[in-house]
């Protein structure tokens, strides 16, 4: 099984390997604990495009000119290893023991070990913002709301029917209109990778939809000092930006601290149309500190702190003034140093996002709902929680991560409503009357090889959550929506998921996975008052009495990866369960309720064809959704999808041409909503780089070439995508890696 | 008049300690204890008092009347007790619409009843009694009724003038309230019957917002001039509740009650 992997991995590696009068590294890899040798290990040359793996002795060769070089050692279960050397015309042997390491499930789901997977989107080459990270998955979209912090949304599912998530822990919104998606507290600087489930088969996460895992960076591994610092403007929104980040490793410690600052007037969508007060201004900090106690345990404190001001919600009918986050973590880790329990890890967590919204600096005698009022709003939402995961290798090719996962979170939220009149007495509201849900979850993923070609994974999922609401002024006005008075809930949900792969041949693997899964209603579905959704316009009240929303789901993909052509494919259905939506209450009121059941159903595929210097990349993405309940398509479904790219990778150069097509969506919501339809729309994007030596790297891009204006179907009123951008970046690194 | 008063009170208590264990309960649960007395009288041998719940004001106003022998302070369970309020307003009088104490018998030795007053002013209340003992008399006060927007007076389709007072919430929070009110009409300057036999339609509304709230239910007929059902008010700040009254489907009057919580 094994063997085929890394003879798939290798052949990708060799295609670029090149031979000429030069010097030999021969090298012997090994298992750490056993001394056993490791067939397949992965040989990577850092500085340059060349690599190898062992053989079924555990011996590789690379063939180098003489200068000095690091070496990346990687294999599936175990850790990383950098080794440094210098050439210096004579051939050199070297014996590299690996250390079992956590088997990131990251790594069960996608490519097993391939680091250099032509379809890794977690390769980097361009990123001006996490949210360029995560558009790079197709079936990943994008809510706009404004020009700051985009809420994803995976195979037409999002907010609480995935999870989204930092390093696995449970980050909660503290504004009731979702202005505040966790995706915003990791910046692009800090986050080393974008874990992305698309459906409900990775149940490390309680979702129907699916989960993103927000991976942030780790101090460098080798020994010594680096730092970065970039400084960019993009013109749309007159955005200025300067990031900068400082590593080290010692011999016992490592730190990694790094920080983003960014200042955006409003931005301009196609046809030069300023889209008024959608300006911000965000400041990002990150500290990564590491300790090891002993030679198997280390100790890593977490800590990200985002502060906003000033962001400009022209969807909405309001602007978030101030927006606080810190988040923190302390993780344990321990290797117990036997051949079948090689990892252990404990983190506990606690993060604390508070935000203020009002619509000061805005016409509210014009507004079509609560004209001539000025409604300030607060919220804060506090979370939690300890994440205990043991990890075990009950065979050869098989492991099993055993976790216990408890958060608690504390959320509450009011609103005032003030009038332009004197006269009209001020009202209030608590929106989240001082909710606080308790959820733990026993989590089994157990992955294993059947045979050389087969593989099989298993996810099981058991939650229990706890709930109920303790502000008497808030819990008063939501008893009188309600149909019983118990605001208490309780709920004990079992979720599981299989996964059958297939490697028909080195090139070609077939994946089939079929997940039951369950969800909690979220806790605005639970408690949340008076909200006013402007999809429908209707003020949307909580309901306890909610059934959880449950997911009957299945998933074809189809891997191909050949010399100079790799693709995937992916089909899949989607069956939603006590659907979770508003049902009309009274003129102005909708309460959540489950609908009898929803359909999603779409296709992705996504490919990149390689030859010598030039990426011939495209993707498609289709899906349709369907309320069988309301007899109406789905909200908030994306169009079809399509996206067609040409790279050039030179030494010093890297040149992307890129060209977007979202086909018109017509499949409204008609009955429930008023959600309209959206034309097509084409975008070119434009992008380089350029190394001018060791130390700088100019970045530089037009997006939106021709000044299209459109908008997105999942733009919140039909908010218009930014106009041309041209961006500029300037990169320093000291030491500079290639 | 104040030491007969003392002797009575006197004999209460001895009679209260005579029956002894059954004593406690009943002063527990006293059903005087919140309420203020207005005024009393003795009259041939009876001594009558008046309390009330409130100040008077414009509205439905409850008034509790207990009489007893005033020499031996027992208490006195049947009667008749009828309110007459009476506003002099010079070159014309007019009542009000009364509950009177229903039946003969009282309950926990108080005759409940209440006075709509229609309108602010100084008001003569003459409460009369005829009890099981043959003795009949009144006990009379002024009533200084403060000025609220609890009734409303219209004109409906009718032509008929009817009053529709506001009984509850008159302490409204944010969540389910009780709502009630009661409804009459004025079929001479003495005489407020009570109006047994509409539909009432209430939405409550904050104008300053425009919008309502829903779960609200209609207030149901629940005995002589009263209609009770419940109104949601979402949030603090200005309500108003627009009241329909309807006669076999057809709107006979509509009014709408300002609210402030
Ligand atoms: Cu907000």
């Amino acid at each position: 099984m094994r063997k085929i992997i890394l003879i798939f991995i290798s052949v990708i590696l060799n295609s670029g390997l090149l031979y000429g009068g030069q010097t030999e590294i021969k090298g012997l890899v090994r298992d750490g604990l056993s001394h056993k040798p490791l067939q397949g290990v992965n040989i990577v040359i850092k500085e340059g495009n060349k690599g190898s793996a062992t053989d079924d002795k555990g011996y590789f060769t690379l063939h180098l000119s003489p200068a000095a070089y690091t070496l990346v050692v990687s294999h599936i279960g175990y850790r990383t290893r950098y080794i440094r050397v210098d050439l210096q015309g004579e051939s050199q042997q070297l014996q590299i023991d690996l250390q079992p390491a956590v088997i990131e499930r990251q790594q069960a789901i996608t490519v097993y070990g391939a680091q250099n997977d032509p379809l890794d989107k977690n390769r980097d080459k361009w990123l001006n913002s996490t949210d360029d990270m995560m558009r790079r998955f197709e079936g990943v979209t994008l809510m706009r709301r404004a020009n700051f912090a985009l809420e994803p949304s995976i195979r037409g599912l999002s907010y609480g029917q995935i999870s989204t998530t930092i390093d696995g822990m449970k980050i909660f919104h503290a504004c009731v209109d979702r202005m505040d998606p966790a995706t915003s507290y990791v910046e692009v600087e800090n986050l080393d990778r974008l874990e992305v489930s698309k459906g409900a088969y990775d149940l490390s996460q309680s979702s129907v939809g699916g989960s993103l895992n927000f991976v942030t960076r780790d101090p460098q591994s080798l020994p010594g000092w680096s730092s970065e610092s970039e400084t960019g403007f993009e013109s749309a929104s007159a955005l200025r930006r300067l990031r900068g980040e400082l590593s080290w490793r010692g011999r016992h410690q490592a730190l990694r601290v790094s920080m983003s600052l960014k200042k955006a007037d409003s931005y301009y969508a196609g046809d030069h149309t300023l889209i008024a007060r959608s300006g911000y201004s965000k400041q990002n900090a990150a500290v990564k500190y590491m300790i090891s106690l002993n030679d198997r345990s280390r100790l890593t404190l977490n800590y990200i702190g985002d502060f906003a001001r000033d962001i400009g919600y022209p969807a909405l009918l309001m602007d978030a003034t101030r927006t606080i986050a810190h988040i923190g973590s302390i993780k344990y880790e321990w290797n117990p140093a036997l051949r079948w329990f090689p990892k252990f890890n404990t983190r506990i967590y606690y993060n604390q996002i508070r935000h203020w919204m009002d619509d000061y600096g805005r016409d509210v005698r014009q507004r079509e709902v609560m004209a001539d009022m000025y409604m300030p709003m607060y919220g804060v939402a506090t979370t939690y929680g300890a994440i205990v995961a043991a990890t075990f290798l009950p065979g050869r090719d098989s492991f099993l991560k055993l976790t216990l996962d408890y958060y608690r979170l504390n959320s509450f939220a009011d609103m005032k409503m003030l009038s332009i009149f004197p006269d009209i007495s001020p009202a209030y509201i608590v929106n989240i009357a001082d909710a606080r849900l308790d959820n733990l979850a026993l989590i089994a993923d157990y992955n294993t090889g059947l045979g050389p070609r087969w593989r099989l994974r298993g996810n099981l999922r058991l939650d229990y959550a706890r709930r109920d609401i303790y502000d008497e002024f808030g819990k008063n006005a939501l008893r009188a929506f309600w149909q019983s008075p118990a605001s208490a809930v309780r709920g004990l949900l079992p979720s599981g998921s299989l996964s059958l792969e297939w490697r028909a041949n080195e090139r070609h693997v077939l994946n089939w996975s079929l997940a039951a899964a369950q969800r909690m209603p979220s806790h605005m579905e639970n408690y949340s008052f008076f909200i006013y959704n402007l999809l429908d316009g209707y003020f949307y009240t909580g309901n306890p009495g909610l059934k959880p929303e449950s997911s009957l789901q299945t998933d074809l993909g189809w891997k191909y990866r050949g010399r100079s052509l790799a693709a995937d494919f992916a089909l899949f259905f989607n069956h939603l369960n006590n659907y979770i939506a508003g049902r009309w209450q009274s003129a102005e009121f909708k309460i959540y309720e489950n609908f009898s059941g929803a359909d999603l159903y779409g296709l992705e595929w996504n490919g990149a064809y390689s030859r010598g210097a030039y990426t011939l990349a495209g993707s498609l993405s289709h899906i349709r959704g369907y309320n069988r309940a309301l007899g109406e398509p789905l909200p908030y479904i994306p169009p079809l999808a399509v996206s067609l790219s040409l790279s050039y990778t030179g030494k010093q150069w890297w040149l992307q041409f890129r060209w977007l097509h979202n086909a018109a969506q017509k499949e409204v919501a008609y009955k429930s909503t008023r959600e309209d339809t959206t034309p097509a729309f084409s975008r070119l994007d434009l992008r380089g780089r350029y190394r001018l030596n060791g130390q700088w790297e100019l970045k530089a891009g037009v997006e939106n070439l021709l000044d299209s204006y459109y908008h997105e179907h999942l733009s919140i009123n039909n908010l218009p995508s930014p106009g041309r951008n041209i961006y500029l970046g300037i990169n320093y690194g000291w030491p500079r890696n290639p | 008049m104040y030491m007969k008063f003392i002797i009575s009170l006197f004999a209460a208590a001895i009679l209260l300690a005579g029956c002894d264990n059954t004593a406690d309960s009943n002063d527990a649960l006293d059903p005087i204890a919140d309420l203020t007395m207005i005024n009393e009288a003795y009259i041939s041998g009876t001594l009558i008092k008046v309390y009330a719940d409130k100040q008077a004001e414009v509205g439905y106003n409850r008034y509790y009347v207990t009489l007893s022998d005033s020499l031996s302070g027992k208490s006195i369970d049947r009667a008749r007790v009828v309110f007459k309020p009476m506003m002099d307003m010079g070159t014309m009088k007019h009542a009000a619409p009364v509950e009177n104490p229903q039946g003969m018998q009282s309950e926990e030795g108080l005759f409940r009843g209440a006075v709509t007053y229609i309108m602010a002013g100084m008001w003569s209340m003459s409460v009369e009694f005829d009890d099981e003992n043959g003795r009949v008399g009144s006990c009379n006060f002024m009533a200084d009724v403060a000025a609220t927007q609890n009734v409303k007076k219209v004109t409906g389709s009718d032509s008929l003038s009817y009053f529709i007072t506001l009984v509850e919430p008159m302490t409204p929070r944010v969540g389910m309230n009780d709502f009630s009110i009661c409804v009459n009409y004025k079929q001479n300057m003495m005489s407020f019957p009570e109006v047994t036999d509409v539909e009432v339609e209430i939405e409550p509304t904050m104008p300053s917002m425009g919008h309502g709230s829903p779960n609200n239910e209609n207030p149901q007929h629940s005995g002589g001039a009263h209609y009770k059902g419940k109104v949601n008010f979402t949030m603090s700040g200005d309500w108003q509740v627009a009241v329909t009254l309807k006669r076999n489907g057809n709107i006979l009057a509509q009014t709408a009650f300002d609210i402030t919580l």
